[in-house]
């Protein structure tokens, strides 16, 4: 038997896998979950083919048939002759104040949900990790002053702060970084040179800092500080959500994974791993950080959902996506108005708040169950090994 | 036979932090003052009880953990240990210096103790915790090779399987997770692990103590088998004092972090001098009910190794305890045939 | 011949599990004689632990015991366990039959101390008792003329108590604070009573360990406490499962002495469950050897190990290390319960196997005198005596 043979023959990933789905076949609860992600998914992918743009430079605005204050119920026609010939004939979900067409709103709503989710997630989880990481496997004083000022992050209420930190960052962000990038340019040349010539690293160090030093010198006493580079950065609305929120999030991961790393690093393995020989980084990468993913990993998948809610509450608030733009929670901030504005029927209007809220409803309910659901398939107490 | 590791005043001590300031405000001496001599290609057996420092003293030997004070030469031709007894009663601290960082594995860092690593190794007692459950047996094993710099690709590919053959594994179990197999084949793939590198000294830490009885004995083979093929010496750690009679040449026992006695194993089984081996010994249940002996009970329990008594540390519950037993610490002497015993009766 | 106080009749427990059906016991026949100590030994999987278990009740989920009738003497009638309620079952363990535990620390609840966990047992069993014993107590204050108002109060809530507990006077009191002193009264009684207990353990200065919490206590001592919890309400059976594994060995020799003294004093009769073949010598007087879910072997301890009859049970005693000689294991590993060989469980390690012993599986004979085995090496396929 060769090597290619053995290898697919009796693939232990595979069979993982295999195991891992049919636990997962087993619980209604997770399978509902995964369907409910998969369709929000393939609504997000055939988007474009299920409500075509009317304006394809910006298919995030959402498309206003008038401008009418007074929101039209579900079925109603499409009165503009223009957004009739792209295709639309009928207002599925009705329109919302100012004509916006519900149900296009929804369904490109989905594609910002998941990039709010998803991004913010993932930007939260790299920082915590780096954080958690250092803090967990070194200990000792770096765990001190890491873990101090995440207390003092989480020590903000984390609505508030995101808020304040939407209202704080700039529209454009300008950036001189071009005295930053040349000093660590100058220290990255010394430092080959002197590999190069097989110097000491020392020595190159040592070297490296001299210049840099003269550098600096020379760029504030005798150039009086010119600008070298700027970089401007432009932030939309919704990304500076993003970053809000991932700012406010990294904590929580940090003390999770910090708690892993701290039960993972005095197991066995992980001394036998030093025992050969293995350096720091490689035990963290290959040994404990494998291990210690998983409560992490759940952690996130619960947090998408409610990630959600939060950037709705926020655009609700009016802090976050611009108007007209394609956002569930925008769409209900719009709905303010009309939730009940003194009519006989309060329920008038229930198709502008209803059915954007039965949206967000759904996404983070169906995150919620596939968080569950990982939770019991990776927790390693509860499998059956 | 020429000696492999001699261990000289060997200390670990643990510091207590208390207070507000987290101060050090005692010692946990886990490891105080051990002497040990283990000759190249014996299995030198340490038993005691939980608390006594056995493992403690494995661990420090592989600088798994940092020694507090003593040394350790590894692999020192004899003439150069001739040389540092002599320094060591002349009292020339330089020239022993220099000695010592060559020799001394307790001074090593850095690279030379990464190189050393290659020749010391470990077989821990739980082979689930000690196997990374998320890696592959093809992975787990090589990479002490990789690490080391020995081997990499198909050549490590090719040293693996050699050495899985060596403990009775096939190719067939390259591309598995430890949790496929039984207890028995995991402690097998540790061993693997450990033997990969070619090393010259095992320290084995309880390693059939989380086996089943019918398969303990599989394992035991295999290292007997192993030591002579591969020209290994063992370390055998254990509190399974029937298990330690029947692999083991030499025989210490600690306790308290002291050694209390050493002798060749049927000497030291069939004649113990010290009242705690003559206690612990007796302790052991003989699988024959037609059997009947005198069983010493030792009366209290083992002392916290934070304030050990004072004197000798076994005193409280000794049986034959004097005078001298409360203030001064016994040596360990050699009273003849290299039957060595801390104990002021001797 | 002396009566037999539990008997275990073809008990089959099976484990759900994600993999599919683990056959743990697969009728397992045992019989324990009143004032012996029977070792139950085997290896890791044998069901030694789920046979303890069954004996109480007490399989957890996803098990579940599947046939099989528990014999007990209560009261002096045979009462089949398996068919009884809960309540009924709550009012035996620790009362009629108690189990200790392998790990000391897991057995304790961390968070309360060592006297109060045994006081929660004494109340629970021994309740009628202590209070008996606590109005004694404060016939003795009142008339002496050392107690007030409150405590003749007292009194009279305790024997209400005895003569009627479902009062509706006492539900009342029991829920104003000064009235309801009369529990810590009872619960004094029992505090000296669990003192008493600990001082039988041979715990020195008992009166300060009653308050420790499990973690301050070493592992010997620990084992002791759940042994003092397991007796203190003196059980005709005491289940003990590996209460020796995790403690060092001259630990192991103090309470091996003390069990075998707290039977002569209670008069108990104990299960030793055990993979220890010293221990089963030095401590039991008929032994039963198990193998997959099976009692493969059972008699009397000196026929067991110097006339050993079942091949597994010979190669156990053969695979004890002994210097000087080479080891001797068992080829194999013990198969897999989810899809259990048919025929003898052991047949594909045993060296006399036979092609009856794949298909069909022996049944239970007595060889000789309260000898018995369960192999075709002793008896032909019908059954009948070789």
């Amino acid at each position: 038997m060769n090597l290619k043979q053995l290898k697919t023959e009796l693939s232990p990933t595979l069979k993982e896998v295999k195991f891992t789905l049919k636990r997962v076949r087993k619980s209604p609860l997770s399978i509902l979950g995964m369907a409910i992600i998969t369709f929000y998914v393939i609504i997000a992918v055939f988007a474009p083919v299920l409500a075509p743009p009317v304006d394809p430079n910006a298919p995030y605005a959402i498309f206003h048939d008038g401008y009418g204050p007074t929101p039209r119920p579900p079925g109603s026609e499409v009165l503009d002759s223009w957004i009739r010939n792209m295709g639309w004939t009928v207002h599925y979900f009705g329109t919302a104040e100012g004509q916006l067409d519900i149900y296009y709103g929804c369904i490109w709503g989905t594609r910002t949900a998941f990039r709010i989710g998803l991004m913010v997630v993932v930007i939260s989880l790299i920082i915590g990790l780096l954080m958690g990481c250092l803090s967990g496997y070194y200990g000792g004083i770096i765990d001190e002053i890491l873990m101090r000022f995440t207390d003092i992050i989480l020590a903000f209420p984390g609505l508030i702060l995101a808020m304040a930190l939407v209202i704080a960052l700039p529209r454009v962000w300008r950036l001189e970084i071009g005295f930053p990038l040349a000093i660590i340019g100058i220290f990255i040349i010394i430092m080959l040179i002197g590999h190069f010539l097989k110097l000491r690293s020392a020595i190159s160090a040592s070297l490296g800092i001299l210049s840099v030093a003269i550098f600096a010198v020379l760029y504030y006493g005798v150039l009086g500080s010119p600008p070298i580079y700027t970089m401007g950065i432009e932030l939309t609305d919704l990304d500076k959500v993003l970053v809000a929120l991932a700012l406010v999030g990294w904590p929580g991961y940090t003390r999770v994974i910090r708690g892993e790393i701290l039960r993972v690093r005095q197991e066995d393995y992980v001394e036998a791993a030093k025992a050969a020989g293995c350096s720091d980084v490689r035990i963290i990468l290959r040994h404990i950080l494998p291990n210690a993913m998983y409560s992490v990993v759940i952690m996130a998948s619960l947090d998408i959902g409610s990630i959600v809610l939060t950037a709705a509450a926020l655009s609700f608030l009016g802090i976050g996506a611009p108007l007209g733009y394609a956002d569930w929670g925008q769409m209900i901030s719009f709905a303010r108005g009309w939730i009940w504005s003194g009519q006989e029927n309060p329920w008038q209007f229930w198709y502008t708040f209803i059915i954007p809220g039965l949206f967000i409803f759904t996404f983070v309910l169906g995150w919620n169950l596939l968080g569950d659901a990982f939770r019991d398939i990776l927790d390693p107490t509860l499998r059956r090994r | 036979m020429s000696t492999l590791l001699d261990i000289r005043q060997l200390k670990k001590y643990y510091p207590v932090l208390g207070g507000v300031f987290k101060r050090k405000i005692a010692e946990v001496k886990a490891v105080d003052a051990v002497d040990i001599k283990i000759s190249k290609g014996e299995t030198f057996g340490l038993v005691g009880e939980s608390g006594c420092g056995k493992t403690t003293l494995g661990k420090t030997i592989l600088r798994l953990l940092n020694p507090t004070a003593g040394s350790i030469y590894f692999d020192a031709p004899s003439d150069i240990m001739q040389e540092i007894d002599n320094l060591e009663k002349s009292g020339d601290t330089q020239k022993l210096k220099e000695l010592r960082k060559k020799y001394d594995i307790a001074t090593y860092k850095g690279a030379m103790l990464k190189k050393i690593r290659r020749k010391m190794q470990i077989v821990y007692q739980d082979p689930t915790t000690s196997l990374n459950p998320r890696m592959l047996v093809k992975d787990i094993v090589s990479e002490p090779l990789i690490v080391q710099g020995i081997a990499k690709g198909e050549e490590a590919r090719k040293r693996v399987l050699e050495i899985l053959n060596k403990v009775g594994l096939t190719e067939r179990h390259l591309y598995r997770y430890p949790h496929e197999f039984s207890g028995g084949q995991r402690q097998r793939i540790a061993v693997a692990r450990a033997l990969v590198t070619d090393p010259e000294f095992v320290v084995l830490d309880e390693p059939t103590s989380s086996v089943d009885v019918s398969v303990r004995a599989q394992i035991l083979n295999l290292f007997k088998d192993l030591q002579k093929d591969l020209k290994l010496t063992y370390l055998f750690v254990s509190h399974d004092l029937s298990v330690v009679e029947c692999i083991a040449q030499r025989v210490a026992v600690m306790y308290l972090g002291k050694i209390v006695e050493i002798a060749q194993t049927e000497e030291i089984y069939k004649n113990p001098l010290h009242p705690y081996t003559q206690a612990l010994f007796s302790a052991i249940p003989i699988p024959d009910p037609t059997v009947k002996r005198r069983q010493i009970v030792l009366s209290g329990e083992v002392p916290s190794p934070v304030n050990p008594p004072a004197g000798c540390r076994f005193h409280p519950r000794c049986s034959k305890a004097m005078q001298i037993c409360i203030r001064e610490e016994p040596e360990l002497k050699d009273i003849g045939n290299g039957h060595m015993v801390a104990c002021h009766l001797f | 011949m002396t009566q037999e106080i539990l008997t275990i009749d073809d008990l089959r427990v099976n484990f759900y599990t994600y993999e599919g059906v683990v056959e743990a016991l697969d009728g397992v026949n045992l019989r324990l004689k009143k004032g012996e100590t029977l070792g139950v030994v085997g290896e890791t999987g044998c069901g030694k632990s789920v046979t303890g278990l069954s004996t109480l009740v007490l399989v957890p989920p996803p098990g579940k015991i599947e046939g099989g009738r528990i014999y007990v003497n209560v009261d002096g009638k045979q009462i089949d366990l398996l068919k009884q309620k809960e309540n009924f079952l709550r009012r035996i363990r620790g009362e009629d039959i108690s189990m200790v535990f392998q790990d000391p620390r897991s057995a304790l609840n961390p968070v309360y101390t060592a006297g109060d966990q045994i006081i929660e047992v004494l109340l629970h069993h021994r309740g009628r008792e202590l209070v008996e014993k606590a109005i004694e107590r404060l016939n003795k204050e009142i008339e002496g003329g050392k107690a007030g108002f409150l405590k003749k109060f007292h009194r009279k809530t305790l024997q209400t108590i005895l003569t009627n507990p479902r009062s509706t006077k006492l539900k009342i009191i029991k829920r104003i604070p000064l009235l309801r002193g009369y529990k810590k009264i009872v619960k004094q009684e029992a505090r000296k009573e669990a003192i008493e207990m600990l001082r039988a353990m041979r715990i020195p200065d008992p009166e300060r360990v009653v308050d420790m919490y499990p973690h301050e206590l070493s592992g010997g001592m620990a084992q002791r406490v759940v042994i003092a919890m397991a007796l203190s309400c003196n059980p005709s059976i005491l289940i003990a499962d590996e209460p020796t594994t995790n403690l060092d060995v001259t630990v192991q020799l103090q309470i091996l002495l003390l069990i075998k003294e707290l039977k002569e004093k209670f008069g108990s009769s104990i299960i030793y469950i055990t993979h220890d073949m010293g221990v089963v010598a030095e401590m039991c007087d008929r032994v039963a050897v198990m193998y997959a879910g099976n009692v493969v072997e059972y008699g009397n301890v000196l026929d067991i190990f110097k006339k050993p009859l079942h091949p597994y049970t010979k190669a156990l005693l053969e695979s004890i290390p002994r210097p000087g000689k080479p080891f001797k294991s068992i080829e194999g590993t013990v198969p897999s319960l989810i899809n259990p060989p048919k025929g003898c469980r052991f047949h594909d390690r045993c060296t006399y196997a036979m092609e009856v012993c794949t298909k069909i599986k022996p049944k239970m004979i007595e060889v000789e005198n309260e000898h018995f085995v369960q192999c075709f090496l002793y008896q032909s396929i019908s059954g009948e005596q070789k």
